[in-house]
């Protein structure tokens, strides 16, 4: 870390980072979601009467409610809790729409969770096809429903419904790896447009805890300005990391850094077709801690400039050796 | 990460997710790691304005100016990388028994996705003022920023269908009866962003409108309209068409 003063917020158990939760896949663009709220939904739940709800739904919930809401804990807020949700669907075809956020007045709360909540089309074969997440894409609200037909039905479901006791928590079927060959980002995609800047890492090495090489940065489309001391989790953060062989988030160390802000010195205009390098070190995983790095790894980086804006995104494969890293 | 490094620093555990503070920002505020997120969010931030709109502009060029506040359009170059780290930042517009409007501090409390994939602001129903009583601040605007110029979500349109109870559904003022509403500001741009347009919803009337700014003034388009069954389920019927001429925000 270059003998800089810094202040880390480890955050281990509590902080590994979520998988990005979804298998590997690339998700289905074309899909547009519905008007969730188009009319009014039958409430599925309400005390007194009977209902019947087919298992084919019941298991697009679960796998919405698996990707979106995390493993219960007793450390989360009420309304991070998996009973805390509501499930708004409508199913096209064989395309389930589920719509899910918290259910209103379940939690009692001093502020509002302004914008929380995502939108997932799930094939009846429990496969994500698409997630929205207030984001990129995929609620326009003017564009026509894809050509599945007529919503067959529209309602809503109380997450006490399908608490993991009822559903259990296994992935979807045929929602497995891709053998790989997409990008670990896969589900956001990949930025649109030409990148920032040209980056590389050279010379990498991994010890099965930490992970380092010389990152190089090229102004690709215009000039650059950079913070030169390139701070591991301030302008170098890492994104995710998944095992070579499977695929798989393993459990990895989130780290943060506080740094003082870049002085003069420290600071670089990088011009058209200049680069810049310096050596990265990343601490990744904890044998102390009792997470062992798997010995492949693919790590994605994000590389910001000294405003905080990203540069650009960049995977890199590290294998095990047997050296530690300096 | 340099192990020997690494043994020199400060290692503090935290159980509220992966937030930095790394920068601080006197405008902004957040628990302290570990702790709750605010239930009370201070002012003011600016302020004071004589003029709502005013007020309203002020803070749509504030926030958005913010780090990563927008990811422009989806069409623009990085935009998944900037949706994956851009930020939503949230506080009140109120009126204070000296008959001006104030821009609270603005919270950024928002990071509840380990992931990146989804943004939310966590806005906190009661400003504190020191300056004031608390049962003599009115509320006027709950406000928001969309990194990307996206209606407003459900959870917009039942907070502020909430705090309507909480506060009132209008407000007595200098400028006569103003409407409790919820804005979603939003910038076409990354660089340098500017106040290109907002979203709001009033509760009072269940209108749904979307405010863009031409190059001449100000554009207001009725896009929705919510309509309520009970107090939780609502349906929203959606449309396109000139807000009516005495509108204002």
């Amino acid at each position: 870390m270059k003998g800089m003063p810094t202040l880390l917020v480890l955050l281990l158990a509590g902080c590994v980072r979520t998988p990005d939760s979804s298998p590997v896949q690339r998700e289905d663009e074309s899909i547009q979601f519905p008007d969730f709220h188009e009319r009014f939904a039958i409430t599925v739940g309400k005390p007194g009467d009977i209902y019947t709800l087919d298992g084919v739904t019941l298991r697009a919930i679960n796998v919405v409610a698996d990707d979106f809401i995390p493993p219960d804990s007793t450390d989360l807020p009420c309304w991070r809790k998996r009973e805390a949700h509501s499930f708004r669907i409508i199913r096209q075809g064989d395309i389930i729409f589920v719509s899910v956020s918290t259910t209103p007045g379940y939690c009692r709360l001093g502020y509002g969770l302004l914008d929380y909540g995502a939108k997932y089309a799930v094939r009846t074969d429990g496969r994500i096809l698409r997630r929205s997440f207030g984001g990129p894409g995929g609620d326009l609200f003017s564009l026509p429903p894809p050509d599945a037909g007529e919503p067959d039905s529209a309602y809503a479901v109380d997450s006490s419904l399908v608490g993991s006791t009822l559903l259990g928590r296994q992935p979807p079927p045929d929602a497995g790896m891709d053998g790989g060959s997409s990008p670990p980002d896969a589900g956001l995609g990949t930025p649109a447009g030409a990148p920032r800047a040209e980056l590389e890492l050279q010379d990498i090495q991994y010890d099965g805890e930490n992970l380092s090489g010389r990152l190089l940065i090229g102004a690709a489309g215009g000039r650059l300005r950079l913070d030169k001391r390139l701070i591991e989790n301030v302008s170098v953060n890492v994104h995710s990391v998944r095992e070579c062989a499977t695929g798989l988030p393993p459990t990895y160390v989130h780290a943060d850094s506080f740094p003082p802000p870049p002085r003069e010195k420290d600071l670089l205009v990088l011009e058209p077709g200049s680069w810049y390098g310096a050596r990265i070190h990343l601490w990744l995983f904890s044998q102390a801690h009792g997470h062992p790095g798997p010995d492949c790894i693919d790590v994605g980086l994000t590389i910001d400039d000294a405003e905080h804006q990203p540069l650009g995104m960049l995977t890199v494969r590290a294998t095990r050796s047997p050296q530690k890293t300096p | 990460m340099n192990p020997l490094t690494l043994a020199r620093t400060c290692l503090l555990l935290t159980a509220w997710g992966c937030s930095s503070q790394r920068n601080i920002d006197p405008d902004i505020v957040r628990p302290a790691p570990g702790a709750p997120f605010l239930e009370k969010i201070p002012g003011p931030m600016l302020g004071p304005f004589t003029s709502y709109s005013d007020a309203l502009m002020a803070a749509c060029n504030k926030i958005l100016r913010k780090p990563a506040a927008t990811t422009g359009r989806e069409d623009q170059h990085d935009f998944a990388t900037r949706w994956r780290y851009a930020t939503e930042y949230c506080a009140w517009i109120y009126y204070t028994p000296d008959r001006k409007y104030v821009v609270s501090k603005l919270t950024d409390q928002s990071r509840v996705d380990p992931a990146l994939r989804y943004k939310a602001c966590l806005l906190p129903s009661v400003v504190e003022d020191p300056r004031y009583p608390p049962d003599s601040i009115k509320y006027i605007y709950a406000l928001h920023n969309h990194p990307y110029p996206h209606t407003l979500s459900d959870k917009d349109i039942e907070f502020i269908a909430e705090q309507g109870e909480m506060h009132g559904l209008t407000a007595d003022t200098k400028d006569g009866p103003l409407r409790l509403s919820i804005i979603a500001f939003f910038s076409n741009k990354t660089v340098e962003p500017t106040c290109d347009g907002f979203h709001q919803y009033i509760p009072i009337s269940g209108h749904i409108r979307t405010w863009t700014r031409t190059p001449r003034q100000w554009e207001c388009r009725q896009t929705g309209l919510v309509r309520w069954l009970n107090q939780t389920e609502f349906s929203v019927e959606r449309f396109d068409r000139p807000c009516a001429s005495e509108d204002a925000p």
